[in-house]
């Protein structure tokens, strides 16, 4: 178990803080949130690679606040890869390792077992310049996990890969995970990454934590505005606007609106075909409201539709 | 491509460095092959002159391995003193470097007679040194004075070259340092040793070629040794050549030369293998950071080794005539006198205005023509590699391999001892460093703003007039300070080709060009020395590169990557 | 690689431009030079004359202005500039200028050690000797050896300078105060059973004697400031040493009329002899040699060690400033500055003797100050007559008196030792006289020949004996190691 306890870090002009944040063994944990928001550097706090003024960070019960970082029984993986470059893979995965005094033939094993898992080990003569993107990151997270931490941080894995490769990457990183066992925290804005790796969402805020839950929590039960508009697409009115009592604003997400039925009147604005759906925004009244529709629904801009709303799934949001 | 305007633009500091060097080099070939007679003829000797040095000049082979113990040993303990240096920057901010960045901006004849003035064993620190027994003999007899000069020229450069590496190591490799385990001297050794190892390639190279071409301090410190001593390939060429031998002058030049190329060769060769050095990781070796305090120590150090000679030419230069021969000599003056500065200044008054003439035009000459090299050079490849790998030659020859040819050249243009043979001349010294120094600024260069320049309509040459050299400020002002720095302090030349002080009563006519260099090396000969007026003239000649580096000084941290 | 070959294309024409530009523009030179020369022999004197001077000696700018000016007063219509040089790039310099045939400077000052290096490339002055504007039996044959060039069978075939100036070298120069005493007399004489006056000194033994005296007392610091420069005062210092030695030594062989009269030129010559098969023979070998070079490195023991400190040129003119020493051995170009109030300590209080003392002078040396005439000079005639007037009597006396100058023709010394400042001169005036004319010129001049003496030999002979000064090897190594390598490597026209 990673617990953050009271955590507090000032920067000009920024302030992080964590009341409590605890990420139970063996979990996946993603940290999402805007640029600024802090993710960054609530990583590098768990890293070691800042300190934090106050408050304590507790790993299965120990506090490693004030260990170094290769103390910590943490691997982390940078954004970008930050290999050495004058090493050759074996090596670059075996560094940690060898800073453990560990014996010669031991490091041979562990490093080549991590390389058979990470499957680079045809790689292993080679320098970090005469790989691909791909595989340079596979040499880095083995470089984490070789000695086997409690928990791997990964920064950004995936901001430097094409769009391509970043699908079959997310799900290797999470196979990867059930297979090693290990806890990981992945840091990373983009909210569809988030919800698809993560057994825990962390979202994050201008330095605070909005809300720690699953995936699913998150999305359909958001504690505040932030939360809702950051996962997936919203649609966002004041209860009034649809008839309802209270000064409150109403959220809904698009799925929750049905088309061609219903009690409120819409013009289509415009529509995008998505391949599995279609996405149709209405104009109501001034509002806009983001629909989902199946991708054989017939309409032209300018169609006048009936809709409705699936209140019970409905959110209020204070103003 | 390759249209007629990009050759206007690039080559007229390309046609003039091929005139003033290709054909000294060849001159001094076929001129080690004569000797001077007791009649003043020039005799055929064959490899006479070769033979000569290695088989009978007694100083020969000491001569050979002074050059090879100023060429080793001046690198070596720069680079030793530079790495401990830079990690220490990298710890406690670059605010530092500019400081430490002043030796090399100061003349090197300066820096020679500062070092010689305070380790004089009668009348500065090293009567101290001497009396307390820290050393046993004269401090400044040995080699090793020589050495000191050299280090404290070239550890500078070195320190910047290294602290440059340094920085550009990236923030998550020392971060994925730190997390596999390496800290302190362990992580130096493991990440940063390696991963600097071009730049302290680069850095070795460069300090080397001060140690090798020595000359200034050599120039100061002759008479302290005894003759030959001291010597070097480069300042014995030039005293065969100043007692007329011209035929063993170049018999020495040309073995310099060959020397020298080779040098640059291998550096070349080494660059181009980018490989990196992995030295081997004892596991005794801490892997916790070095206390801040040592980082402070050695910057302290650092700081101090490179302020102390400023500091005693200061008190010299202000203190009564009687108390400068003083033994054992005061540290601090009785009073300020000014009477030194007054001396210098009025003595000095002719060489300071030449040296303020030459610096100034050679340094606007050598801007514009290196940009306009460079630029073509760089962004539309000019030249290629060859002319490229020309230049850095260039840099990595002496200045003094010219003088015999040159001279002989230049007194057919009827122009020696005049201010036009050091105009004609200097652009041979700051050409390849400008064009060296603007080619690596503009790699770094958009090219795209020349070519939306182009589709407004601007021809290439009005493009780089009004769009590309304002953008290079930076670049122009860093290759000017350099061009600048190197007239300012240019010996060698002036010592060849000018023989007296610029007629004032004839201002117009430049004619009498010796430089400011010049009158600090006459300050300082055995004959005519005066301790008091020398100081006050080496102040004084530290005072325009100052000014020029204080107002250059953002640009020059940009371009250091300092700021 | 086609551009590279254009470059190279356009590289070889601007050389060749230059180098035609540079032919066309030679060419009008060379003849104004001719025209001018005709004009000589008219009693009143035209035309412009430059003239190089070395910086250092604080009497010789002073004395070239003002005999320039009084030529100038004289003739109103001639024109001198003069073209102040630092003494260590007289040289080059002068070689430059006399290498490109430029018609400036048309005179050169030098002195003794550079003059072999300039021989060949300035004027020969005998026409001017023979015609009576120079005036040959003023000039003690002595002072003019160096700038002679002798054939191979000794006869004269150029003279390309005229001493002017006389600086004797090195004479003993002591404090007064410490000689004057009565006290430290009687008790000197008692001691020692002789005078402590030098001027009645006969050896070098009795230099140390009075040294050794004089420091067991305290009088000052340091009993003697003696030369063990590395870049020439070593050289001279030593000739001094060995040149009273040598007179007596056969193995050496100095001329009976030779070594009447002071050493011309240091004495340099003294290392090289004719054997009777013609061909030359080095006298470093010599036992005399091996003396001298004992009892200098006792002469040198009075003073910081070489190790510390060697003595070169400025040591001895600054040092003695302090007042630290009793003794000095120095230049008679220093006593000026030694009588400079405003930074000297021992103003007025010093005396003046020959070295090793005025019994035995023969250490102390001449070394003339030379001119020479640059043969391209526009008129070499007005430059000679310059000459003349520079070493005429009533020139002499006036710089005598109004700047301590010191002449170098037996008239002109004569009349400079009677200015009462100057009186210290009166030793000196005998020893110039007696070398007034010397019979073994082929000899004296035969240093000339060896090209390489002063850029291969002499560094040598300064380093070899620094070491044994600074006792890192003996004396009998010292001389085999100069004898040898001199033998090996000396080159003779």
């Amino acid at each position: 178990m990673l617990i953050l306890r009271g955590v507090r870090k000032s920067f000009k002009g920024f302030t992080l803080r964590v009341e409590e944040l605890a990420v139970p063994d063996k979990t996946y944990a993603v940290v999402l949130g805007p640029s600024g928001s802090g993710k960054t550097t609530l990583l590098r706090i768990i890293a070691g690679l800042e300190k934090p003024d106050e408050g304590s960070i507790l790993l299965n019960g120990v506090d490693v606040t004030r260990l170094p970082v290769w103390e910590r029984d943490v691997g982390i993986v940078f954004q970008n890869y930050a290999l050495y470059p004058h090493l050759t893979v074996f090596d670059n995965i075996a560094m940690p390792l060898k800073n453990k005094r560990m014996p010669k033939d031991e490091i041979r094993r562990r490093v080549e077992h991590i390389a058979e898992v990470l499957n680079i080990k045809d790689q292993l003569h080679k320098y970090p310049h005469q790989l691909s993107g791909g595989q340079q990151q596979r040499v880095a997270i083995a470089r984490a996990l070789v000695k086997e931490p409690k928990v791997l941080l990964l920064d950004e894995p995936l901001s430097n890969l094409d769009a391509r490769l970043r699908l079959d990457v997310r799900g290797f990183l999470k196979e990867l995970q059930r297979n090693v066992g290990a806890t990981v925290v992945h840091v990373t804005h983009d909210q569809e990454e988030a919800m698809a790796l993560g057994d825990l969402m962390i979202v994050m805020n201008n330095g605070r934590v909005e809300q720690v839950g699953t995936p699913e929590e998150l999305y359909r039960r958001p504690k505040s505005l932030f939360v809702f508009n950051f996962l997936g697409l919203g649609n966002l009115l004041p209860a009034r606007a649809l008839g309802l009592g209270g000064d409150e604003l109403v959220g809904f997400r698009p799925e929750d609106v049905a088309l061609g039925v219903g009690d409120y009147v819409a013009t289509v604005a415009r529509q995008e075909y998505l391949g599995s759906y279609k996405l149709v925004e209405l104009e109501y009244n001034g509002f806009r409201i983001k629909a989902r529709a199946p991708p054989a629904a017939d309409f032209k801009e300018g169609d006048v539709v009936k809709f409705s709303v699936d209140l019970e799934k409905a959110l209020r949001f204070a103003k | 491509m390759k249209d007629k305007q990009i050759l206007f633009l690039a080559l007229p500091a390309v046609v003039y460095l091929l005139a003033f060097t290709l054909y000294p080099i060849a001159s001094n070939l076929a001129l080690s092959f004569y000797e001077r007679t007791y009649e003043g003829h020039l005799r055929w000797v064959g490899l006479g002159n070769y033979v000569w040095l290695f088989e009978k000049d007694p100083y020969g082979p000491l001569i050979v391995g002074n050059t090879i113990v100023y060429t080793l040993a001046t690198p070596s303990i720069a680079i030793a003193m530079a790495i401990p240096t830079a990690l220490a920057l990298r710890r406690l901010g670059g605010k530092w470097l500019l400081p430490i960045m002043i030796p090399a901006f100061i003349p090197p004849v300066t820096a020679a007679m500062a070092w010689y003035l305070l380790l004089n064993p009668l009348y500065g620190l090293g009567y101290y040194l001497l009396s307390w027994g820290l050393i046993k003999a004269n401090p400044i007899s040995s080699i090793w004075a020589i050495v000191l000069v050299d280090v404290w020229r070239a550890f500078p450069t070195a320190v910047l070259i290294i602290y440059s590496g340094l920085r550009a190591i990236p923030k998550s490799v020392e971060e994925a340092a730190l997390a596999d385990g390496l800290a302190g001297p362990r992580k130096f050794l493991a990440v940063d040793l390696p991963l600097i190892s071009p730049q302290i390639l680069t850095a070795f190279v460069l300090t080397a070629l001060t140690g090798f071409f020595t000359f200034d301090p050599i120039y100061i410190g002759t008479a302290q040794v005894g003759p030959r001593l001291l010597d070097n390939l480069a300042y014995y060429s030039y005293e065969a050549f100043a007692s007329g031998e011209f035929g063993y002058s170049a018999t020495l030049i040309v073995i310099m030369t060959l020397i020298g190329t080779a040098l640059s060769l291998a550096y070349m060769k080494a660059l181009s293998a980018r490989t990196f050095v992995k030295l081997p990781l004892p596991s005794w070796m801490p892997r916790r950071e070095v206390p801040k305090a040592i980082h402070a120590l050695v910057l302290s150090a650092a700081l101090i080794f490179v302020a102390v000679p400023f500091v005693w030419l200061f008190l010299i230069s202000v203190k009564p005539p009687d108390e400068i021969i003083q033994v054992p000599p005061s540290v601090l003056p009785s009073r300020l006198a000014l009477d030194n500065y007054i001396q210098a200044l009025t003595n000095g008054l002719p060489f300071l205005l030449i040296s303020l003439y030459v610096s100034i035009i050679n340094t606007v000459l050598t801007i514009i023509l290196a940009a306009a090299t460079a630029y073509q050079m760089r962004i539309h490849g000019f030249g290629g590699d060859k002319l490229m790998a020309y230049i850095l030659y260039l840099m990595s020859t002496p200045t003094l391999i010219y003088i015999v040819p040159l001279y002989l050249l230049l007194s057919k243009l009827k122009v020696l001892d005049t201010l036009w043979a050091l105009v004609l001349t200097y652009p041979i010294m700051t050409i390849p460093y400008g064009i060296w120094i603007l080619y690596n600024y503009y790699s770094g260069f958009n090219r795209q703003v020349e070519e939306a320049a182009l589709a407004d309509g601007m021809s290439r040459i009005k493009a780089f007039v009004k769009v590309v050299l304002p953008l290079s400020r930076n670049g122009m002002a860093v290759a000017g300070l350099y061009a600048f720095l190197f007239s300012w302090g240019a010996l060698i030349f002036p010592l060849a080709f000018t023989q007296t002080p610029y007629n004032l009563g004839k201002p117009l006519s430049f004619s009498g060009a010796q430089t400011f260099s010049i009158y600090i090396g006459m300050l300082m000969s055995p004959v005519t020395l005066s301790y008091g007026q020398v100081a006050a003239a080496g102040i004084v000649s530290i005072i325009p590169p100052l000014i020029y580096l204080m107002a250059v000084r953002r640009s020059l941290e940009k371009i250091w990557g300092a700021g | 690689m086609a551009l590279s070959a254009r470059v190279l294309a356009i590289a070889i024409i601007v050389i060749v431009v230059i180098a035609i530009a540079a032919l066309l523009l030679q060419k009008p030179q060379t003849s104004p030079a001719q025209t001018t020369s005709a004009q000589t022999g008219s009693t009143q004197l035209t035309g412009t004359l430059t003239i190089l001077v070395p910086t250092g000696d604080p009497t010789l700018m002073p004395y070239i202005q003002l005999a320039a000016n009084e030529f100038m007063k004289k003739y109103p219509g001639v024109k001198i500039t003069i073209q102040p040089v630092p003494f260590g790039q007289m040289v080059q310099t002068a070689l430059t200028a006399l290498e490109n045939k430029n018609p400036d400077p048309s005179l050169i000052i030098f002195y003794p050690s550079q003059a072999s290096t300039l021989g060949p490339y300035l004027l020969d002055l005998r026409p001017y000797f023979n015609s009576g504007v120079l005036n040959r039996s003023d000039i003690p044959t002595s002072a003019l050896v160096s700038v002679m060039m002798v054939s191979s069978n000794g006869t004269v075939t150029k003279i390309f300078g005229v001493p002017f100036q006389m600086v004797f070298g090195y004479v003993l120069i002591y404090r007064k105060s410490i000689f004057d005493n009565a006290t430290l007399q009687a008790e000197f004489k008692q001691k020692y059973g002789f005078d402590l006056n030098p001027l009645t000194w006969s050896s070098w033994d009795q230099l140390i004697d009075a040294a050794e005296f004089l420091q067991s007392k305290h009088v000052a610091k340091y009993a003697l400031l003696f030369p063990d420069g590395l870049q020439q005062a070593i050289f001279n210092g030593f000739i001094t040493v060995f040149y009273p030695y040598a007179i007596n030594d056969s193995c050496v062989g100095i001329p009976a009329d030779v070594a009447k009269g002071a050493v011309p030129t240091q004495g340099y010559w003294a290392y090289f002899r004719y054997t009777p098969t013609g061909s030359v023979n080095i006298t470093v070998g010599c036992p005399s040699f091996l003396q001298a070079l004992r009892e200098y490195k006792r002469l040198v023991q009075f003073q910081p060690p070489i190790t510390v400190q060697a003595m070169e040129y400025d040591q001895l003119r600054d040092l003695f400033l302090t007042g630290d020493y009793a003794m000095v051995a120095a230049w008679t170009s220093f006593i000026p500055i030694y009588n400079n109030a405003s930074i000297s300590k021992v103003a007025g209080d010093i005396a003046v003797s020959p070295l090793p003392g005025g019994r035995n002078p023969f250490g102390t040396g001449l070394a003339p100050t030379f001119i020479g005439i640059n043969p391209y000079a526009k008129d070499p005639d007005l430059a000679a007559r310059f000459i003349a007037f520079l070493m005429s009597p009533e020139m002499y006396k006036l710089g005598a008196e109004k700047i301590g100058f010191v002449p170098a023709t037996l008239s002109g010394i004569e009349i400079a030792s009677q200015v009462p400042s100057m009186s210290w001169l009166k030793p000196f005036v005998p020893l110039l006289k007696a070398g007034a004319n010397i019979t073994d010129i082929q000899r004296l001049t035969l240093i000339n020949r060896v090209t390489n003496f002063f850029t291969d030999l002499r560094p040598y002979f300064i380093n070899q004996v620094a070491n044994y000064l600074k006792g890192q090897q003996d004396a009998e190594t010292t001389q085999m190691n100069i004898y040898k390598t001199w033998l090996e490597i000396m080159k003779i026209s």
